[in-house]
């Protein structure tokens, strides 16, 4: 292989794993949501808030204070989300597409520039208001691992990216350790697939499901502080472009474990950096929207061929996306 | 239930019990209260936001009820009433069609594709454009349906998801080709086609294309009216929605019956797209749809998927898309505005279901009488 191709493979895995990222967050939060029976269909909406948070908060307070806030913001469209699938045992799928709605609308207006101006003026008026105005925000900082980040070909991939790339497969692996691996983790997964044994047998139910889907839309928020810090600090509406909804479909494909999160997430981000690198080698160059359509037209692939592979017994948490109660 | 200690040795407790029945005026009352609820909740969050909500809604309201607004209001409740309409069949069925933006895009496409046949020499001649478009339109976006019906049924493969990915490659689509192949070479170098010539556009003399559009949307909530309440097919699709184990114990083919609700749902949304682009701006051209297939889906359920209340909650779709512009060129502020009040009466729908199945009861009393 000539040194030529080992570097454009090098240069490949890293957008991949770069790229990769911002699903990897959301879907290992998604992971968790649904392992304890609800499913988030907002979580598209949800990355949309951190993002446009993460924006905003970056310009007045800087990096740290953006990714809490995008975690916080997360968090509390999770509350609403468990309070009305939850507590009022409402349909998720409507409960979830409303939060999607909702966090979309929001985030245009808040990314306007006159609304994002006065947001910011309020939040820190030492900060010249024009920022906000200009729609992008420092991105993260590399941090490069010295010496692991030598390793040929896959060195740069993950010893040389910003910190949250690093969090994200900490959490990925953190997350699986405490599903597969704890008590707590059993009762969650126990309260999946069975609530009403999981509660005969002393789980609080209702909790569980709550911290889960508020885990899962903090890392969603995160996933949106990435997509703008990490990957592309330029804001634009619907920055997001149904990423929410491929990491959606991410979780089936790595049936439920946030292990194989970081493969599914990868190997979408490699399908997402493509789109960068078809048109430089002069293939729709001009209207790259035909490349553009690849990770939707994929994901549809994708689905279809985890049916077949499961021969139509796709092993989802059996009590997902219904409702818990005690009377029934 | 929920119990509350309040000082003074008061216990406050919420009672949440089911409702056994529920009449429609009792629906209707909290259907409107909700949404009521809504405008208060969107108007907080303006406030919150740095802008009077009081005087958004006072322009708002003022404005559209002019007579030129409201003509535009009804131009386009049209796209928005026969998408929703088209959803009805899927919802009922249980199948969450998220794709009527898609098979809306598709169907803008595929008149739009007969229409540069027409206007490069080939195709229909001027008597048949217009059955030609409309008969294109519908079945592009019918077969654009299609395909997640069939995933679904075949691969059990999530419609939410497949859906809206299909939504984003359609506009992709529609996208590719007014910047290549079907850009206007007399346009100027913008990305759009040719302009739709007047035999292609829907029209009944002597009355304003809104009267004309309003009436194919409304001859279609009729007709879907008649279907649900009439045919078998409306019934057997209401019981695939209902309980789909029992309707194939029934021996009701749930494909079969599944695969032509979605059908219709595309092909309303196709023909949707059609008034989108051969009424509404007369050519396809990049963003044609600022989302009609979206507020569908809040519209239909909004509406209950009940189609005569379907028809008047796309009317107020309608008229939140034509006051989101409204906000942008009057206000100074930006028009996905009205996304947050949608997204608002979307959750307030959602609630108003709750609360119309359930009974609330506060009691504040003494000590452990009245729980």
């Amino acid at each position: 292989m000539t040194l030529e191709s080992l570097s454009f493979i090098e240069a490949i895995l890293t957008s991949a794993v770069s790229a990769g990222t911002i699903y990897l967050i959301a879907s290992v939060g998604e992971c968790v949501t649904e392992r304890s029976g609800v499913i988030n269909l907002g979580l598209e909406g949800i990355m949309a808030m951190g993002a446009i948070t993460s924006f905003i908060i970056t310009l007045a307070y800087g990096h740290l204070a953006a990714i809490l806030a995008a975690a916080l913001v997360g968090a509390v469209f999770g509350l609403l989300h468990a309070f009305l699938s939850v507590s009022l045992r409402l349909n998720q799928i409507v409960v979830g597409l409303a939060i999607t709605w909702l966090g979309l609308g929001l985030s245009a207006f808040m990314g306007a520039p006159e609304v994002a101006r006065e947001l910011l003026k309020a939040l820190n008026p030492s900060v010249p208001e024009f920022l906000a105005e200009l729609k992008q925000a420092p991105r993260l900082p590399e941090v490069r691992v010295e010496f692991l980040a030598g390793i040929p070909i896959i060195g740069r991939a993950l010893f040389s990216q910003n910190a949250l790339v690093y969090a994200g497969l900490a959490s990925a692996v953190l997350l699986w350790f405490i599903l597969f691996r704890t008590k707590w983790g059993l009762s969650l997964r126990s309260v999946g697939e069975n609530p009403a044994l999981a509660d005969t047998a002393g789980v609080n139910v209702f909790a569980i499901r709550y911290l889960a889907v508020v885990i899962g839309s903090a890392l969603a928020g995160v996933a949106g502080a990435y997509l703008f810090i990490g990957y592309q600090p330029f804001w634009v509406e619907n920055l997001t472009r149904s990423r929410g909804f491929i990491a959606l479909s991410l979780v089936i494909l790595s049936s439920w474990s946030p292990l194989r999160a970081i493969a599914a997430s990868f190997l979408f981000g490699g399908v997402e950096s493509l789109q960068f690198r078809i048109p430089l080698r002069g293939f729709g160059a001009e209207t790259p929207q035909l490349i553009m359509m690849l990770p939707y037209i994929i994901t549809i692939v994708t689905l279809v061929l985890i049916s077949l592979a499961s021969k139509g017994r796709i092993p989802a948490p059996a009590a997902l996306g219904k409702p818990y109660s005690r009377e029934e | 239930m929920l119990r509350r200690s309040l000082p003074g040795g008061l216990r406050l407790s919420v009672r949440v019990e089911r409702r056994p029945e529920v009449t429609p005026r009792y629906s209707i009352i909290v259907s409107l209260g909700m949404l009521l609820f809504a405008f208060l909740a969107s108007g907080i969050i303006f406030q919150f936001l740095g802008f009077s909500a009081l005087h958004i809604y006072r322009s708002f309201f003022t404005t559209l009820l002019s007579p030129i607004m409201l003509e535009e209001v009804f131009r386009r409740s049209a796209p928005i009433i026969l998408a929703a309409i088209g959803l009805c069949y899927s919802y009922r069925m249980g199948f969450w069609n998220i794709g009527a933006e898609g098979q809306l895009y598709m169907g803008m496409i595929a008149a739009t594709g007969v229409i540069v046949l027409h206007s490069a020499g080939y195709g229909p001649g001027e008597q048949l454009l217009l059955p030609a478009v409309v008969a294109a339109s519908m079945m592009a976006g019918g077969a654009w349906g299609l395909i997640p019906a069939v995933l679904k049924v075949r691969f059990g493969a999530n419609e939410i998801i497949t859906t809206l990915m299909l939504n984003y490659t359609a506009i992709l689509l529609a996208d590719f080709l007014v910047h290549g192949a079907w850009k206007d070479p007399a346009g100027y170098g913008f990305a759009q086609t040719v302009q739709f010539p007047a035999a292609a556009k829907i029209s009944i003399p002597g009355v304003p294309d809104a009267v004309a559009y309003l009436a194919i949307a409304l001859a279609a909530t009729v007709l879907t009216f008649l279907v649900f309440k009439y045919t078998v097919f409306g019934f057997e699709s209401k019981i695939v929605g209902l309980n789909i184990y029992a309707s194939r114990y029934a021996g009701l083919s749930i494909s079969s019956i599944l695969v032509r609700g979605v059908l219709i749902s595309g092909a309303l949304a196709g023909l949707a797209g059609l008034i989108v682009v051969s009424g509404l701006i007369g050519r396809l051209r990049p963003g044609a749809s600022p989302g009609y297939g979206y507020h569908a889906i809040i519209a239909s359920m909004l509406g209950g998927l009940y189609p005569p209340a379907v028809f008047f909650s796309s009317i107020l779709f309608g008229m939140l898309v034509t006051g989101g512009d409204l906000l942008q060129a009057g206000l100074q502020m930006p028009k996905s505005g009205v996304e947050i009040i949608m997204a608002m009466i979307f959750l307030a729908t959602i609630v108003a279901e709750f609360v119309k199945r359930h009974r609330l009861t506060i009691v504040v009393g003494r000590g452990e009488g009245v729980a």
